[in-house]
């Protein structure tokens, strides 16, 4: 062929079609060289996956190739489609078959130009035997190894040369596939025949050779050109060192490694040029060597066709190597040479795969939701990516090519790192992020790199792969807007997408003035503040508005949200402390609010800086729900004491020993103030002179901690007086008030009551005027039934009607009122979703003795598991019960007593129904008035029965696990009752040591581990404390958390009723950034289920899939189902796929005669025909050797309806079609 | 045991049999080479002498659930291979594979309550890789590779014991198949991603986690982001492109 320029070519081109037989990256690639200079007219193959691909847009014509995804390497089919279309010539792009040797000459055969190079020249260098003959000819260095393929035998005694460890490498593999490591002699056997399987499955050549596996080592490759006239040119080296499993992750030119020398350069690019003269190649190759650390090379192979690293090398010379293929192919001058060609500038390229690098770089396909790409200076970018995109399953992973190129190593650096950083892709977890940690890692940086980068430098793992907080804040909103309820909330579906709304929150916030309330209380010194409480001659008051009355009323769901709202307000209201903490706000902050509850609490002290705090905490299990070792216990307890600073500590049974550990964390700061509680109920024992006893136990505790005198232990203190049960009347109040103020005067008592009975302000009252210190209350706004009472018309009692002086100025009371008018708007949210089921005063507390929250949430699950009728007879056993086991029903007693109850009664009803209830009541009663020798034998046997069905929370409780029981051991009857035969072994376990004694240190260090394993990071030491008291809801928030962002950035109306399309949400993120989000429509769930939100987030228009329903599977259409009565009717056999009909509609047929047949699993089923008759509907046909296609049916289908024969001929009983016959068409027989 | 010379199928001579009541369950028809011998759906099943065409009639009292036999008999096939030194399995539903090859193909086929299955096995020769289909999963190979094998008449009396004695020990006696855990081991691909073609022209990746009780083949695939199992019932597996 005579030399032709290149302006010959362009005339030669220009307007023809050349076709690239590819897809993705590569095909796009090539087709835009395609259009540009050459003046082409760009032809792409596309199977029906790929129709929706960005490459397709750069495409002028297709070449459908239909549904089988591996068609790109179907060549017959395409050569002959190309033919059809009149392609001049054929680009392979990078893998699929373009190092396929027979393709050029199959695109010869055809009469199309291969854009590459021939079928001998690519055996001769792509084969990787044949080209290390050729190389060891050429003396050439190769890696040490075998001639050529081996057997078992032969790999053995190539492999006891050179040495172990080996490599076994397909013959027909490339692209660092087909590569087996083997360290060990004994692995050669089993890895050999593995390795050959495979070889075959993916190249279709079994065979294997032996290289020595050389150990630091870089991958150092020269680009290599061409053309049919002899001209060769070789280009600058790649470094490629930085792979994963052989698979190249970062390229670049030219090689920042400081052993790459000018002579090492010259040295590879002589040998490559030696290769390619010498195997008559033209067009481009890439001759790759491992050079080991002393800077000598080896020959590994050579690719035969355009490379994926291929850009770099054209950033670097500013040339474009694709247009000079083609150039090459229709017979162009090569106009690469040494004068013209110089290298200016260095590049770097990262491939953006669409894989989960923290998932062992598991491929991802699905929707890209976001697409931001980056640009500006020193960026090339070859993507085959876009919004909206539905990144195929069938393919490889590869999303995009980024490359950055600038005047040295570390500009090119600088600009990839602010490109990773622009570059966003959303839906997909891509290799964007462990770029990154490659870029920032100091030894990438200095080019102390070699192909055991990746592999040894497992921290490149740690990132946190994170869309923005405003972003995961608006998926939540989302979520709850397409279910129309918080399903987060744990308050099941309490609403659905159409239900009315309360409508969106926009209080009205009075402004503050701030500097008008100067704070009373002292703070970080106890004795000076239990002595300002002590001198005062006042009343003071606690506010519960945002723990206990809100915990009681509200479940818990008051958020920190809120708090924020009213805090501000509370904080200038000159209340001797705010309670915020504790009880089960602390779980539920975590359970249903996903807020880090010491996070919540420092965040109080920002907002509300002015008011001490104060939290209460379970004796035993602090903050959790079961007793906490004291190492435990002390860690918590640090915490608790750096944001809280009045510690209530109560037992249930006022088992004062269990408080020892925690008394001592908080006496040993003069910051906190211990308030240790006497948990109160009002019933025979219960008395005065019982509670005198406690009180003498808590200052003895408190005597020994402190290590003085009891009396001066009673300054050191404050004492909690706690009715949970709101069940005590005045009198009692009054009488226990005076006989502790009497006998130590110096104590600061806290008086603490519920409202349950309806009796709040008379006790509270009668508490004040006996002498109690501090009382508690809440803002009015808040107050239902079962938490504190109201707070200025309490004051107002006290002061005016009983005259005993309250610490509350006018401005305080202003405030109070501003304070309730905010609180106003927010609780008509919390009535709505979160109130109780049962409401209302229950004077009844005072006999069954339920704390309040317990009461409603206790006899709703009564109504929920069908027993409300019984529910009276529930409250008489409790009623009961408490008179014969005798405790206070707090938390947790009050459930233990309910459940006991609840077992009881149900136990009874299922046994006998309402009479054997009504008769068990009876027994009880009698137990309870008749003492105990006027009891009958009867009655006795009859006792037995009430605890037979209790649960091992009771049976706990009287072993004493929980603590000694306030009044001794209930009688030894109650035993035999609950344990049945073994009861005397139980009276012998039973124990009144405290539960805290037994238990051994948590393993604190075992369960950090565990902790870190879960989270997959270093947990922070709140984390770690949450995690120790409530592992499974701590986890939970943690991962909502990381999911979604901090929840209280939402308003309250979207926590509970999500967005209507249209409204507009003005929200900030965590630090302070403002956002607009709009939702602009909510899609009807699809047959999976799933509803589409699509959002505008500040100035994107974004999408979000919601899961609101159960799939449905796939819609069926009404398909007709055969009458089994009827003999006509021939059914499907069972669910499978009609791959054959025989027949067709007028057909006659036999009895017996195969009608069609159904595959199921490779069995397949001939269906015959029941009766001789003729085919009068077919409902679906199919024909599988035709048209490839199978048609599934269901199990009892109709397919086939027969008709009777309606004349048969006399003489051969042959069917006669037709009515108009006069013949018999089989034997003429007149009919 | 009948031996045919060339016939059309074995699969034929066996209906015919059947039809004309001479064949009883475990009876079976050895054909030398068939001219048209059939795979699934009518495809052409490459018949030269020198490999096994047989056609096995199956006993009636097959146990629940019908859909499990074909995957049965896969198993036992490749349990027979096993006992006799190679490394086998099967590809769903029961594909016979060995070496990375596809080595037989069994095709069970119900008529009128009767059920045959046709057994092919390359014993000596494989057909050339121009002579599969275009989208065909697995190169063809030939047990010969393996080993010395006898020639298909012994060879399928010796299977055809095999056949009867683990049929009479698995199910007879506990009148249902073996748990699929048992069956499982055998199942090629078994935890490895492979391209499922299902109906024709739905096509995905998936990874397959093992036997459900109806035989169906449990997977995993990667749906709208989120990791689903489920279960298939017609098509067929390939492994991945790359």
């Amino acid at each position: 062929m005579a030399i032709k320029t290149f302006d010959e070519v362009l005339s030669e081109v220009e307007g023809k079609k050349i076709l690239v037989v590819n897809r993705g990256i590569s095909a796009r690639r090539v087709l835009r060289s395609i259009r540009e200079r050459l003046r082409a007219v760009p032809v792409l193959t596309v199977t029906d996956v790929d129709l929706t691909s960005p490459a397709v847009a750069g495409a002028h014509e297709l070449l459908l190739l239909g549904a089988n995804p591996r068609a790109y390497l179907d060549l017959d089919a395409i050569i002959k489609m190309a033919k059809a279309k009149d392609v001049v010539a054929i680009h392979p792009g990078w893998g699929f078959a373009s190092e396929d040797a027979s393709f050029p000459k199959r695109c010869q055969e055809a009469g199309i130009i291969f854009i590459g190079s021939t079928s001998d020249a690519m055996l001769k260098l792509g084969n990787k035997v044949e080209v290390r003959k050729l190389a060891m000819n050429l003396d050439v260095p190769v890696v040490p190894g075998s001639e050529g393929a081996v057997s078992i035998p032969e790999a053995r005694e190539v492999a006891k040369q050179i040495g172990f460890p080996i490599m076994l490498k397909a013959e027909g593999g490339g692209g660092g596939r087909g590569i087996y490591e083997i360290h060990d002699p004994k692995q050669l056997e089993a890895a050999f025949s593995k390795a050959s399987a495979m070889a075959q499955a993916s190249f279709g050549n079994p065979r294997l050779f032996v290289e020595k596996l050389l150990t630091s080592v870089r991958h150092i490759e020269i680009q290599v050109a061409a053309d049919m006239h002899g001209n060769v040119f070789a280009f600058d080296e790649r470094d490629c060192s930085v792979q994963r499993n052989h698979q190249k992750l970062v390229e670049i030119t030219p090689s920042p490694w400081p052993g790459m020398t000018a002579e090492l350069r010259e040295r590879l690019k002589e040998y490559s040029v030696r290769l390619v003269r010498a195997s008559g190649y033209h067009s481009l190759a890439t001759v790759e060597f491992l050079v080991d650390a002393s800077g000598t090379p080896f020959l590994i192979e050579v690719n035969t066709r355009l490379q994926v690293e291929h850009g770099i090398t054209e950033c670097r010379y500013g040339v474009d190597l694709v247009e000079e293929q083609i150039n090459i192919a229709f017979g162009g001058r090569l106009r690469f040479n040494k004068r013209d060609t110089r290298p200016l500038l260095h590049a770097m390229q990262v491939r953006i795969n669409c894989e989960d690098p923290r998932n062992d770089f598991a491929p991802n396909s699905g929707f890209v939701t976001r697409y931001v790409s980056p640009g500006g200076q020193g960026i090339r970018l070859d993507s085959c990516l876009s919004a909206g995109y539905e990144f195929p399953s069938q393919y490889d992973s590869a999303g995009a090519l980024l490359i950055s190129y600038g005047k040295d190593w570390d500009k090119v650096c600088a600009v990839m790192l602010r490109a990773l950083r622009e570059y966003i892709i959303g839906g997909l977890k891509t290799t964007i992020p462990y770029h990154r940690q490659i870029l920032r890692h100091p030894r990438f940086v200095a080019g102390d790199f070699d192909t055991k980068f990746v592999a040894s430098t497992p921290e490149l793992l740690s990132y946190r792969d994170e869309e923005p907080e405003a972003m995961r804040l608006a998926w939540l909103a989302c979520e709850i807007s397409a279910l129309g309820h918080n399903p987060h909330v744990m308050l099941g579906k309490y609403r659905s997408r159409g239900d009315v709304r309360l409508g969106r929150f926009h209080p009205a916030m009075p402004t503050i003035d701030f500097k008008k309330h100067i704070p009373v209380y002292p703070r970080g010194d106890r004795k000076a503040l239990l002595d300002c409480l002590r001198d005062s001659g006042r009343v003071h008051f606690v506010d519960t508005t945002t723990r206990d009355i809100t915990q009681s009323n509200s479940g818990n769901r008051f958020r920190l949200a809120e708090d924020e709202l009213v805090g501000p307000y509370l904080d200038n209201c000159g209340f001797f402390a705010l309670e915020n903490g504790g009880g089960a706000h602390f779980h539920v902050a975590m359970m249903a609010n996903m807020t880090y509850p010491f996070s919540e609490a420092a965040a109080w002290n920002r907002f509300a800086p002015k008011t001490l705090k104060q939290i209460l905490i379970r004796s035993t299990n602090v903050l959790g729900y079961k007793p906490q070792p004291k190492n435990l216990m002390r860690l918590t307890g640090e915490m608790i004491c750096e944001h809280y600073d009045i510690i209530r500590c109560f037992d249930f049974l006022n088992h004062i020993e269990n408080m020892l550990p925690f008394a001592q964390v908080a006496l040993a700061s003069e910051a906190n103030i211990f308030e240790p509680a006497i948990s109160l109920s009002f019933a025979k024992g219960f008395n005065t002179s019982h509670y005198m006893d406690v009180l003498e136990e808590i200052l003895a505790m408190t005597a020994q901690v402190a290590g003085v005198s009891k009396r001066k232990a009673s300054r050191l203190i404050i004492l909690a007086l706690k009715d949970m049960a709101g069940m005590c009347p005045p009198r009692f109040v009054r009488e226990l008030v005076t006989a502790i103020r009497t006998k130590y005067p110096d104590l600061v008592i806290d008086y603490h009551r519920h409202y349950t009975d309806g009796l709040f302000v008379p006790a509270v009252g009668e508490a004040a005027k006996a002498g109690a210190h501090i009382v508690d209350t809440a803002i009015g706004a808040s107050v239902r039934w079962y938490g504190q009472g109201e707070i200025l018309s309490t004051a107002a009692y006290i002061e005016q009607d009983l005259g005993v002086p309250v610490c509350l100025s006018e401005d305080n009371r202003e405030m109070i009122r501003t304070c309730n008018f905010v609180l106003k708007q927010i609780m008509p949210y919390y009535d709505r979703y979160t109130a109780p089921y049962f409401q209302g005063i229950d004077y009844d507390v005072v006999e069954h003795g339920m704390p309040g929250g317990a009461t409603s949430s206790s006899q709703e699950g009564a109504l929920k598991q069908g027993y409300i009728h019984l529910l009276p007879y529930m409250l008489k056993f409790l009623a009961g019960t408490r008179k014969i086991v005798r405790y206070h029903d707090v938390t947790p007693g009050s459930q233990i007593t309910w459940n006991t109850a609840f077992l009881a009664v149900t136990g009874a009803y299922k046994a006998g129904g309402e009479r054997a209830v009504r008769d068990m009541l009876e027994v009880l009663k009698t137990v309870t008035e008749t003492p105990e020798k006027s009891l009958s034998p009867a009655v006795k046997e009859d006792r037995l029965q009430l605890y037979s069905n209790c649960n091992d929370a009771f049976r706990d409780l009287l072993l004493g696990k929980y603590g000694r029981l306030p009044l001794g051991f209930p009688a030894d009857w109650v035993y035999e009752s609950a344990f049945g035969p073994e009861y005397r072994q139980a009276i012998a376990r039973r124990t009144e040591v405290s539960p805290l004694l037994s238990l051994g240190d948590t393993d604190l260090s075992a369960e950090f581990k565990a902790l870190h394993l879960h989270l997959d990071r270093t947990p922070t030491d709140e984390e770690f404390v949450m995690y120790l008291n409530h592992p499974a809801d701590a986890l939970k928030t943690i991962a909502f958390k990381a999911k979604y962002g901090d929840p209280n950035r939402l308003p309250l109306d979207v926590w509970f009723e999500g967005l209507e399309p249209g409204q507009e949400l003005m929200f900030e993120d965590s630090l302070g950034k403002p956002h607009h989000m709009a939702i602009l429509d909510i899609s009807q769930p699809d047959a999976r289920g799933a509803a589409i939100v699509r959002y505008v987030l500040d100035s994107e228009i974004l999408s979000h899939q919601v899961q609101v329903a159960e799939a449905r599977g796939r819609a069926d259409s009404t398909v007709e189902m055969a009458d089994c009565k009827n003999p006509y009717h021939v059914a499907a056999p069972c669910n499978g796929d009609l791959w054959v009909m025989h027949v067709s509609p007028n057909d006659y047929v036999k009895a017996g005669e195969e009608l069609f047949n159904i595959s199921v699993m490779k069995q397949e089923k001939a269906v015959l025909a029941p009766v001789d008759g003729m085919i009068k509907r077919v409902l679906k046909t199919a024909d599988f050797a035709e048209d490839k296609k199978m048609v599934p049916v269901k199990e009892g289908e109709l397919l086939v309806e027969l008709g009777p024969v309606l004349r048969s001929c006399p003489t051969c009983k042959e069917p006669v079609a037709d009515e108009s016959h006069k013949f018999c068409p089989v034997c003429g027989q007149k009919v | 045991m009948t031996v045919c010379g060339p016939c059309g199928s074995a699969l034929d001579v066996a209906w015919s049999l059947i039809r004309a009541g001479d064949m009883d369950p475990w009876d079976v028809v050895v054909a030398v080479s068939q001219r048209g011998g059939r795979g699934q759906m009518r495809r052409a099943w490459e018949s030269p002498p020198g490999n096994v065409y047989a056609a096995v009639a199956w006993p009636a009292d097959s146990p629940a659930p019908e859909s499990l036999l074909p995957v049965f008999v896969g198993y036992l096939l490749a349990e027979y291979l096993c006992e006799k030194g190679v490394a086998a399995s099967f590809k769903w539903p029961n594909d016979l594979l060995a070496g990375g090859k596809k080595v037989g193909g069994t095709l069970l086929e119900e008529r009128g309550g009767r059920v045959v299955a046709g057994v092919g096995i390359n014993l000596t020769s494989a057909p050339d890789v121009e002579k599969l289909r275009p989208d065909h999963a697995f190169p063809a190979g030939a047990l010969a590779r393996f080993g010395r094998f006898p020639g298909p008449v012994p060879f399928t009396v010796d299977l055809v014991k095999f056949l009867q004695t683990c049929y009479h020990d698995c199910v007879t006696a506990t009148c249902s198949f073996p748990p699929v855990a048992r069956i499982e081991p055998r199942l090629a691909f078994l935890g490895r991603e492979v391209l499922v073609r299902e109906g024709g022209s739905d096509v995905y990746m998936a990874r397959v986690l093992g036997l459900a009780g109806d035989g169906g083949l449990r997977l995993m695939r990667r749906v709208d982001g989120t990791n689903r199992e489920c279960v298939i019932h017609s098509g067929g597996i390939a492994p991945p492109l790359t």
